[in-house]
């Protein structure tokens, strides 16, 4: 089942693997159930950060759509609801000394909220009936799914145990459901409570889902170190919890920096980690002129299949920002490949520090990924090239003479940035440029130009702040309503005005020592580098 | 018509039946309700709420005490084994038996009611345009229906616009609340209704029971959708226009005594979005509107410029010619976008300039800024209700609190627009006039937990903390889902109020603490 070559990691993986699946029978003790899915049909690992989806099936089988040709592969679900948490309203509060944490949840009552919260489009409870299945009573439902999607219907039975309901949820397309109805009741009827050898309450939180408040608002700003730490003591129980929840065929893989959670081979698993080494290696290098924070470790799932990716990230608990999640298809470099490597990316700049992520301007980000989503693998590097998209509209944009100028598309706010035509391939372009183009023009450009980001954005907070202090003084005067409103007034427009000066600043302090001929010989080498 | 049974009824049944129907749509049930002069009490653990018999479409109400004999003849009469009931003696098996009887049918009528408001269980109602499949109330969807078709007759004849033979009746289905639309119909979010523009066609909306004049606004706005492609149906109207135009109508107003829809009303709550770009430096671009760049500026700045070319008279009549003429003049250059005719940004442009004649674009531009400016104003409580809420959303309390009063002079009944006032109020330390506020709130809506949540604040703040834990205790049990109660017990210290009550389900279903 898991790689033999594995660290004690992956060893915890084979003791903690509770549910054991025979002949497809899905026995789990721990929450004290059995049931048999129907034969050949895959077990897919449940996500670190679910808490709600105890077991999952996959068909084999793709089932086609008659009338809009949508391919939907059936899947079964058991979703647990124990009484003691179905039954807990609102938020869960704790108390240490003066830190308070608070976490809001507001977990299903029952299968319905369940559906209504997480079931792809729409939807509806359309038969709702009861009976004894081995003794257990059970609630049949059936849902039908009509709007804004292909015509499905899903089967769900909920068997009442003593503290906890489980649902078993089955769907599939309505154009094959008179062959499929009878495969989903046969495995239905095969439910069985078993002896339970854990508590059906554990790992319902991973520990990472609170908001911690401090009400003397004396909490001191974690240092760099500490948040390190603290972020290496969650992924290590991201793995752990993951790790745990592994199915058949399922192994564990790693490289330095990240952890492989993989139903594909071993050299796919390679690739997929190389390449991921190779980006983040790459922001090291390019953006090592960003010092604050480092980057973390990232779990990588790698899936057999397309629809296997989608059951797996197709439950309530999947984050995205814990996993990535990919798989493998025919030849590496394709739309999945730029996916990871954005991914890596976004996480790489989160990682490092978040107002960094939060800084970097539109046309830089967009850019950034455009030309990072587009590379590729050689041998231990990246090759950047552009994709075929950004190379026809970049053809087209110059025929029609609409390419933006450099100054334009670097002074764009988010919200002009996106009128620009083609926006995200020119902003790949000029980031390309800017990384490949000619040394003597674009030498220190991007450091330059977000050490000005980092510059004004702090200083702005500075003024702020100054301000702020300025405004309660101000606010303390005497005056009449209209004079106080006016104020008012003045202090909305000074701030609405600021978003501009901002761009404007930053243009400045970047670039104001430089003198017309000089962007003219930047413009015209982007326009023969990118033309 | 109210089912309200006597004093004289026995103790055998429980209160667990009361129920009542609110005509905004909501239920509630599983608590008791005790009726009084004016309308009723919910009696919960921690206090009772009142609710007007006014807000009450239908009220179920089980017997509480047995009969206790008020004279020398009705102790006669209950020592020979007799009980009165609707004002006859009779025995107490008979009474039973007619109790029983009526309750079954109490029930079953409550039941019928509830379950239209599932939709496996939903009403169909069929007209000659609209085929409507609802889970609202039929009195409230009764004028809805009206208005549709009243809608429908208008615009083809204002439009000249014949039906294809091949486009039928329309399926419309209506939710009674967004949760059900977000459920059903399939897109949550902040979508408030939708038109699918592809077989098999249909509209679909909810009502919005705090912003009933909003239901109607969405309502316009996804029919003119229909309406419009009903001008071709291989055609796709570009987003800059279709919004732009299906917002004009949407605020379309129907005079039931006059028996005429008034066109061009102004849409408060967009112009408040348009202004407060206005006072903050930013005026949309025209060629940017014209060449589809606006995107979801497209309902706002997009709305007031389709507003200005309608209701201009110089430009009005060769703005519908415009418009017809895109989905169907030859010289309009077209192109297939996922299968469907449309015209792109720079077509559009093209378009607009040569068959409006307009040369100058800047002309043209200020024209409209101007018109917005000069023309465009708030006039009604819902104007300013999002006004307030705006200034509010961008740091501006002092013009929040002008445009508060002005809604609430003005007539608003949204008691999320009196809360938040008072918070605001309450945060500056004007206490006084925040529970006036509070006050009114509850008396508008006494369902609504927000309310209570802030005079447990006030009460707190007044220092008396035993009637804040109260009702701090009445929240929890009225909707244990609140959360702001939660923040307010961890900041106070009152933990007991953070234990949860027994009960897993709030007694009001439908009903949330929307506002807006």
């Amino acid at each position: 089942m898991i790689h033999r070559t594995l660290s004690a990691l992956a060893i915890y993986a084979v003791i903690a693997c509770a549910a054991c699946a025979q002949g497809n029978l899905h026995r789990s003790e721990k929450y004290g159930f059995q049931i048999k899915a129907p034969s050949n049909w895959t077990s897919i690992p449940i996500a670190s950060s679910e808490k709600w989806v105890i077991a999952k099936y996959l068909s084999d089988k793709d089932y086609r759509d008659k009338k809009e040709g949508y391919t939907h592969r059936p899947d079964m679900k058991v979703i647990l609801f124990p009484d003691a948490i179905t039954k807990e309203r609102g938020a869960k509060v704790t108390k240490k000394g003066s830190t308070i944490i608070f976490r809001v949840k507001n977990p299903y009552r029952n299968f319905g909220e369940y559906m209504a919260a997480n079931a792809r489009g729409g939807n509806f409870l359309s038969d709702r009936s009861e009976r004894k299945v081995n003794g257990i009573k059970v609630i049949c439902e059936k849902w039908k799914f009509e709007k804004l999607t292909s015509k499905r219907t899903g089967i769900a039975w909920i068997f009442e145990g003593r503290d906890a309901k489980w649902a078993v949820y089955f769907e599939g397309l309505d154009d094959h459901l008179k062959k499929l109805e009878p495969l989903f009741v046969k495995s239905l009827k095969t439910f069985k409570f078993i002896q339970r050898k854990g508590s059906i309450l554990e790992g319902r939180s991973s520990g990472d889902d609170g908001v911690e408040f401090d009400i003397n608002d004396k909490k001191k700003k974690e240092t760099p170190a500490q948040l390190k730490k603290k972020r290496a003591e969650k992924f290590d129980r991201q793995v752990r919890r993951a790790s745990a929840a592994l199915t058949k065929g399922w192994r564990i893989q790693k490289s330095k920096n990240f952890v492989a959670f993989t139903h594909v081979d071993k050299k796919y698993t390679k690739g997929i980690l190389a390449q991921c080494e190779a980006v983040r290696k790459w922001m090291d290098k390019n953006f090592k002129f960003l010092k604050k924070g480092s980057p973390g470790r990232t779990i990588i799932r790698i899936c057999k299949d397309s629809a296997e990716a989608r059951a797996f990230t197709d439950t309530t608990g999947f984050a995205s920002d814990i996993e990535i999640v990919t798989y493998k298809e025919v030849g590496m470099g394709g739309f999945g490949s730029g996916f990871i490597n954005r991914a890596v990316v976004r996480k790489w700049f989160a990682d490092k520090d978040r107002n960094y992520a939060w800084s970097i301007p539109g046309w830089l980000e967009t850019g950034l990924l455009e030309v990072l989503g587009s590379a590729d693998l050689k041998g231990s590097s990246l090759r950047l090239k552009p994709s075929i998209w950004e190379k026809t509209n970049m053809r087209e944009l110059a025929r029609d003479n609409k390419l933006a100028n450099p100054r334009k598309i670097i002074s764009a706010s988010r919200d002009e940035f996106y009128k620009i035509d083609h926006a995200g391939s020119q902003a790949g372009a000029f980031v390309r440029f800017l990384l490949k183009g000619p040394k003597r023009h674009v030498s220190g450009f991007i450091p330059n130009y977000m050490k000005a980001v980092m510059e004004i954005g702090a200083e702005e907070e500075a003024r702020e702040e100054a301000q702020r202090k300025a405004e309660a003084k101000e606010k303390k005067k005497e005056m009449s309503d209209e004079e106080a409103e006016a104020a008012e007034d003045a202090r909305f427009k000074a701030r609405s005005s600021k978003k501009d000066d901002r761009l404007a600043n930053i243009f400045e302090r970047a670039f104001g020592s430089w003198s017309d001929s000089q962007w003219k010989k930047f413009e015209a080498s982007y326009k023969g580098f990118s033309g | 018509m109210f089912f309200l049974l006597s004093i004289f009824l026995s103790p055998m049944l429980s209160w667990a039946q009361d129920s009542m129907i609110l005509k905004d749509g909501r239920f509630v049930d599983g608590v008791k309700i005790k009726e009084t002069k004016d309308g009723y009490k919910i009696v919960y653990k921690n206090g009772e709420i009142f609710v007007p018999a006014k807000m009450v479409k239908e009220c179920f109400i089980e017997g509480e005490n047995g009969f206790v004999p008020r004279n020398e003849k009705e102790k006669a009469k209950v020592a020979k084994g007799l009980v009165p009931y609707a004002g006859k003696w009779m025995t107490a098996k008979k009474r039973d038996s007619l109790i029983k009887k009526k309750r079954l049918a109490r029930e079953a009528k409550y039941a019928e009611i509830k379950g239209h408001s599932e939709w496996r269980n939903r009403y169909k109602t069929k007209s000659k345009q609209f085929d409507f499949e609802y889970t609202l109330d039929p009195d409230l969807f009764k004028n809805l229906n009206t208005l549709m078709n009243t809608y429908y007759k208008v615009f083809m004849k204002d439009w000249k616009i014949s039906k294809p033979r091949k486009a039928g009746a329309l399926k419309v289905c209506f939710y009674h609340d967004h949760k059900t639309f977000a459920q059903v119909g399939g897109l949550g979010g902040g979508v408030q209704g939708y038109y699918r523009f592809v077989e098999p066609r249909e509209l679909n909306f909810y009502y919005n029971r705090l912003d009933p004049e909003y239901t109607i606004e969405v309502m316009f706005h996804e029919a003119n959708h229909y309406l419009t492609h009903l001008i071709d149906l291989d055609f796709h109207y570009p987003h800059n226009i279709n919004e732009a135009m299906a917002e004009y109508y949407g605020a379309s107003k129907w005079d039931p005594k006059k028996k005429k829809m008034k066109i061009g009303g102004i849409l408060e709550g967009r112009l408040t979005e348009v202004m407060t770009d206005i006072d903050s430096g930013e005026f949309a671009k025209l060629e940017d509107y014209l060449r589809n760049k606006l995107n979801y500026k497209d309902y706002t700045w997009g709305w007031t410029f389709v507003h200005f070319m309608m209701e201009t008279p110089k430009y009005a009549k060769k703005f519908k010619k415009f418009f017809l003429g895109l989905a169907r003049d030859t010289d309009v250059k077209r192109t297939t976008e996922g299968g469907r005719k449309t015209v792109t940004g720079d077509n559009f442009l093209e378009a607009f300039k040569k068959k409006m004649r307009i040369k100058n674009l800047d002309k043209l531009e200020k024209e409209w800024h101007a018109y917005i400016q000069q023309e465009m104003k708030l006039t009604s409580h819902r104007g300013y209700e999002k006004a307030a809420r705006a200034a509010l959303n961008n740091d501006r309390p002092i013009r929040a609190k002008r445009f508060y009063k002005l809604a609430i002079e003005k007539g608003s009944t949204n008691p999320g627009v009196y809360l938040q006032y008072a918070s605001m109020l309450l945060n500056k330390g004007e206490t006084d006039e925040a529970l006036a506020l509070v006050e009114k709130a509850i008396k508008i809506d006494p369902f609504n937990s927000e309310g209570y949540v802030r005079l447990a604040r006030i009460r707190r703040i007044q220092g008396d903390d035993e009637e804040a834990k109260r009702l701090r205790k009445l929240v929890r049990e009225m909707d244990p889902d609140n959360t702001s109660i939660l923040f307010d017990s961890v900041f106070t210290e009152d933990m007991d109020s953070l234990v949860a009550p027994s009960r897993s389900t709030r007694p009001l279903s439908s009903c949330g603490c929307e506002s807006h």
